[in-house]
């Protein structure tokens, strides 16, 4: 057979879906590694908003911002893993 | 011989208006709005700082767009909550590997999060306030940008208050626009509660500063 041949054969449907899943596969990681970003710069807003005024009732808000960081966290670990 | 028409002596009982305008000053009657988690409209928060406050300054006001302004956002993220249900209902996603399904659904749920998240505070930190000297309007326009303004008392030269709508005539929330004649020409209070009181409480503020600032209102 001849390596242009072998080459086409290579290009077949189940090979060219998996290298679709793994495409997919490295843009959601890097879509979880995103968000795992902007759950650490939540954290850094809801910091710099309450500066602004002192005082106000903000700590459901950072707990809420810190599990969200700790959620996000786990989430792209089970991505590494699950995907 | 008792009297048959005789009136209840029970005195009758004033309810305290939220009025500082009156023109006897010695019943101006400051009610304290306690300041709570959704408070939207505080009058007199004692309990709370602006990080530029000076020493002698009093907050006066704390003003929140109206809790009812959440209503748009709150039910987008039931309908996002609910997406994934009708979305494997109806369609069938056997064709991709089950990883993938769990992780997507995942995904799914953490940008709705986010996005409840990021609009409540927002709303949670856009705040309007009013001390004895100036007017202060905090903005962050999204989670990156941050947007103080603020003019001193004396700069206002006009205020205007507007309430339009159903919703907004029944909730009696509305737009506070004040004139300034600072380098900013112009600072909006969207959607606060009592427009009409604000307005007359930053124009009592301003026409009797002195006063207000010797305890006397």
């Amino acid at each position: 057979m001849a390596p242009f041949d072998q080459f086409i054969q290579s290009l077949s449907l189940s090979s060219f879906d998996s290298l679709v899943w793994v495409l997919i596969k490295i843009l959601a990681i890097i879509g979880f590694a995103l968000y795992l970003a902007f759950a650490a710069i939540v954290i850094r807003q809801v910091k710099i908003m309450s500066e602004v005024v002192e005082g106000l009732f903000i700590w459901p808000l950072r707990l809420m911002a810190w599990i969200h960081l700790g959620v996000a966290v786990f989430i792209f670990l089970l991505a590494l893993i699950a995907l | 011989m008792p009297d048959i028409f005789v009136g209840s002596s029970k005195p009758k009982e004033t309810k305290p208006s939220l009025s500082v305008g009156s023109k006897d000053k010695s019943q101006k009657i400051i009610l304290k709005h306690p300041l709570g988690f959704f408070s939207a409209f505080a009058l007199n928060p004692h309990q709370i700082r602006y990080e530029a406050q000076d020493a002698n300054e009093k907050i006066v006001l704390f003003l929140r767009r109206h809790f009812f302004t959440n209503v748009g956002w709150i039910l987008m993220t039931f309908c996002l909550i609910l997406v994934p249900f009708f979305a494997f209902s109806f369609f069938s996603f056997d064709f991709v590997p089950m990883g993938f399904r769990f992780m997507g659904l995942i995904g799914w749920y953490l940008l709705t999060f986010a996005f409840a998240f990021e609009r409540f505070i927002s709303w949670f930190f856009n705040v309007n306030i009013v001390t004895d000297q100036r007017i202060v309007d905090v903005n962050f326009p999204s989670i990156l940008y941050k947007d103080i303004s603020e003019t001193k008392l004396e700069n206002v030269q006009d205020i205007s208050s507007k309430t339009g709508g159903f919703i907004r005539s029944f909730l009696n929330y509305g737009d506070v626009m004040i004139q300034t004649a600072g380098a900013l020409p112009e600072l909006n209070f969207e959607a606060v509660p009592h427009p009409d009181k604000v307005a007359e409480v930053i124009n009592d503020l301003q026409s009797g500063r002195e006063d207000y600032q010797h305890g006397s209102l």
